[in-house]
């Protein structure tokens, strides 16, 4: 039990710590990349990750019959892939397709978002009680929560829904 | 062969929970991905890597890779089932639209309707916005209203609340 109390077994667990916490941020950033179809940087993040694996933590990682160090290999495994993920909200790499139906502000909306500069596809359609407008518009990921905004100053009862969409061949995009 | 079985079993647990894992990471859900992130950790490290050493019993390394395979099954089951998340359905319907929408409403689904133009003429064009556990309740709705509908489905985000059947 004194290894409990000694600085170098608490050093010992906090660098596990922090090591697996940088690795698997890397790593969580790797596969989100991944799954948008962006190989340079999931290249890059893929090598770092696995430098850091097998130089750092593959000596560390030798020495965890240390209950301290196994706390400090699971913490750390999962606080980077929290990290990660709010790294990767903050960058917003990659293209949604918001969809937003409107009962009656339709074209109020659309003229809106054009007037920012953004490309909307109006769709005539059919609710419940009638005509909707439904408005398609594929945006940068980081502009979503200004047009979020931007609806809904004309339309708060606007339903809106996105999807992540790769370009294909592109048309329009707001810079 | 003992340690080959507890080998089995500790890969099957730790890979479920990051197959888990990844399933919340893509969906945003940041509190489920730490908790299963940390369980996977923790049984790696505690259970997987004791076993782990003298990998040169072949009975092991089929413990360990059978292990490992039947934890992503195990995961995916799983993940179906708690089903987190939204789908967009979009169907498209030749001749039946207005019995689809009608019967898709009385279940409480919101729908929108829109018109489209197939090889042999109008078609309806349908799009129904529902949390990802109704899915199969709407598929067998509107397979029962038109079992020639042609759907599929598109994993989205709510950014903004409209109408969702409860």
């Amino acid at each position: 039990m004194e290894t409990l109390l000694s600085l170098s077994a608490w050093l010992t667990a906090g660098v596990i710590f922090a090591l697996r916490v940088t690795d698997m941020t890397l790593d969580t950033l790797r596969v989100l990349v991944v799954m948008r179809g962006r190989k340079g940087i999931a290249w890059v993040l893929g090598f770092f990750q696995a430098l850091i694996f097998v130089i750092a933590i593959g000596s560390v990682l030798k020495d965890l019959n240390n209950p301290l160090n196994i706390l400090g290999y699971a913490a750390g495994f999962a606080t980077g892939n929290v990290i990660g993920m709010l790294i990767e909200e903050k960058l917003a790499i990659g293209h949604v397709q918001l969809s937003i139906v409107s009962p009656r502000r339709g074209a109020a909306i659309a003229e809106r978002l054009r007037a920012e500069g953004y490309a909307i596809t109006e769709i005539p359609a059919r609710g419940k009680d009638g005509m909707v407008t439904l408005l398609s518009c594929s945006v940068l990921r980081k502009n979503v929560d200004k047009v979020h905004r931007l609806v809904n100053e004309v339309d708060e009862n606007a339903f809106i829904t996105s999807e992540d969409v790769r370009p294909v061949r592109r048309g329009f995009w707001r810079a | 062969m003992q340690y080959a079985l507890y080998l089995f079993l500790l890969r099957i647990l730790d890979m479920t929970l990051f197959t888990l894992r990844l399933m919340f990471l893509m969906r945003g859900r940041k509190l489920m991905t730490w908790a299963m992130a940390f369980g996977g950790a923790a049984v790696y490290v505690i259970g997987v890597r004791l076993v782990l050493t003298d990998m040169g019993n072949w009975l092991k390394l089929i413990g360990y890779a059978a292990g490992f395979a039947s934890g992503v099954l195990v995961g995916m089951w799983i993940e179906e089932r708690i089903a987190v998340g939204y789908t967009r359905l979009q169907i498209v319907s030749a001749r039946r639209g207005a019995l689809l929408v009608e019967s898709l409403r009385q279940e409480g689904f919101a729908v929108t309707e829109i018109s489209g133009r197939g090889k042999d003429g109008v078609v309806t064009l349908l799009q129904c916005s529902l949390p990802r556990r109704s899915t199969e309740r709407a598929q067998q709705i509107i397979l029962d209203a038109d079992p020639e509908a042609f759907i599929v489905a598109q994993e989205m985000r709510p950014i903004q609340r409209g109408f969702w059947p409860s």
